[in-house]
C-alpha cells in the first residue's frame, strides 16, 4: 500500500477537500488558500483529489475539445469530454502554450484527479490560477452551491448581497458598507449554499490571504447606476433569468445549467432580490434599509 | 425554422418554470452568454411546450385560442413572435 506523503485539507464553503500525492513532493497552496486549509483531519466527507507530478506528454492532446477559454492572446484553459467526466487543461499565466495542470474530474464520484508540473524545489501547486477558481467551479456544480460575481456585507444580523455587471460599483458599495462599519464577506465573488431552507454567502480563496467568512443571506441587490435611488423587487422568470445572469457557470453541459436553473430557483423562493438603482453615496444604506 | 426542427433542438435549453413563466438557457460550447438568455410569459410557455414533434401550427393556434379566450389574430401575432425569436436564438 502506497504512503501518503502529503496531504492537505481544505474546507471552501461547504465543500470539503482533500489534496494528497503518493510521490515524494511538496504540495502547496497559493497565499488565498492558506487560510482554507484545515490542519486536522476532522473531515469525514470531502473531495479526495489526487495530485501526481509531472504531466506525461499522452494526456496532453485536446480530442474531444468543447470549449476553450482563452484571454485575447493568452490561453487559460481548455476543457475535452472523456468517458464520465472532464479533462481540464489550464495553462500557465505566463507561458500561455505551457501546461501548468491538468484535471480529471468526475461528476458522479469523490475521487479527481489533477496532474500537475513542479516548481524546481519539487513543490506542487495544484490549485494555482486559473485551475483553483475551476475546480472550486465544478465542486459547486456537483454540490448545492453556486457562484457568483458579487459582493456581500452583513449589515448586524441581515446579509445582503449585491451583484451586476463589470464596473457597475459592486465593490464601490461594499466599501460604503464598511465605512459605515459593516463587514464585508467579499466585495469580487461570492460562493452561496442552501441548507434547511436558508441561504449563506461564503468567501472563496482570491489572489490574496483572507480568512474564511460566512453569513445568512436575506436579500440581494442587482445593481444600476442612476440618478436617484430606485427599487423595485423583481418576480418570476425575470427575477430568475436576471440573477442567472451574473452567476458564474459554464455552458456546455447541460446538467449545469440545470444545477445553476435550479439554485437560482430555490434563492428565489427564499429570499427576495431586488434592482437597485443608486447614486453612489452613502445614504443609499438608509434608502436600502427603509425599503425593505 | 419548421416546427420539427425546433423540437429537434429543445434538448440543448436547460428550462425553469416559474409560476406561468419560463426562462430558457442555451447550451453552446462556451461559457454561458446570457445576452441569449430567453424569459417566456405564459402564451409563450404554452407554445414551447405543445411544441412536441406532432402537433401541427394549426393544432397549436386552436390550442392557444382555447386556452387564453383570445382571437385568431391575437394568437397568431403572439404565436409568430415567439417562433421568430426562438428561431433566432436556436440559428
Amino acid at each position: 500500500m502506497a504512503m501518503l506523503l502529503q496531504t492537505q485539507y481544505l474546507s471552501i464553503g461547504d465543500i470539503k477537500i482533500k489534496l494528497w500525492s503518493k510521490s515524494d513532493i511538496t504540495l502547496g497552496v497559493e497565499i488565498g488558500f492558506k487560510s482554507f486549509v484545515i490542519h486536522e483531519n476532522i473531515i469525514d466527507s470531502f473531495y479526495d483529489i489526487e495530485i501526481i507530478p509531472s504531466i506525461p506528454q499522452e494526456l496532453k492532446n485536446t480530442d474531444s475539445l468543447v470549449f476553450e477559454s482563452n484571454d485575447g492572446s493568452q490561453k487559460l484553459w481548455n476543457v475535452c469530454t472523456i468517458p464520465n467526466g472532464y479533462k481540464i487543461i489550464a495553462f500557465d499565466s505566463y507561458q500561455s502554450d505551457t501546461i501548468q495542470q491538468i484535471a480529471f474530474i468526475y461528476p458522479n464520484s469523490k475521487s479527481w484527479i489533477i496532474y500537475t508540473e513542479l516548481d524546481s524545489d519539487k513543490t506542487a501547486l495544484p490549485l494555482s490560477y486559473p485551475m483553483g477558481p475551476l475546480i472550486m467551479y465544478y465542486l459547486t456544480t456537483v454540490q448545492n452551491a453556486i457562484m457568483i460575481h458579487s459582493s456581500g456585507i452583513v449589515d448586524g444580523e441581515k446579509g445582503r448581497l449585491f451583484s451586476g455587471f463589470s464596473g457597475v460599483g459592486k465593490s464601490t458599495m461594499a466599501g460604503i458598507w464598511q465605512q459605515n462599519g459593516n463587514i464585508a464577506i467579499n466585495d469580487d465573488r461570492l460562493m452561496l449554499t442552501i441548507s434547511d431552507d436558508k441561504i449563506f454567502m461564503h468567501n472563496t480563496p482570491m489572489f490574496y490571504d483572507d480568512k474564511p467568512k460566512m453569513h445568512q443571506l436575506n436579500a440581494i441587490y442587482l445593481l444600476k447606476q442612476t440618478k436617484e435611488h430606485t427599487i423595485r423587487r423583481l418576480s418570476d422568470a425575470e427575477a430568475i433569468s436576471r440573477l442567472l445572469a451574473f452567476c458564474i457557470q459554464h455552458s456546455y453541459d447541460k446538467t449545469f445549467l440545470e444545477h445553476h436553473l435550479k439554485m437560482v430557483f430555490d434563492i428565489y423562493n427564499l429570499i427576495p432580490i431586488y434592482e437597485l438603482g443608486f447614486k453612489l453615496n452613502s445614504d443609499v444604506i438608509d434608502f436600502i434599509r427603509s425599503h425593505e | 425554422m419548421t416546427l420539427l426542427e425546433i423540437y429537434n433542438k429543445k434538448s440543448q435549453f436547460a428550462t425553469r418554470k416559474v409560476g406561468n413563466e419560463m426562462v430558457l438557457v442555451p447550451l453552446k460550447n462556451n461559457i454561458a452568454d446570457m445576452s441569449e438568455m430567453f424569459t417566456m410569459n405564459e402564451v409563450a410557455c404554452f407554445i414551447w411546450e405543445s411544441i412536441d414533434g406532432r402537433n401541427t401550427e394549426n393544432v397549436i393556434l386552436t390550442s392557444v385560442i382555447e386556452a387564453f379566450e383570445i382571437d385568431l389574430e391575437t394568437a397568431a401575432t403572439d404565436y409568430d413572435s415567439f417562433l421568430e425569436s426562438l428561431s433566432k436564438m436556436m440559428a
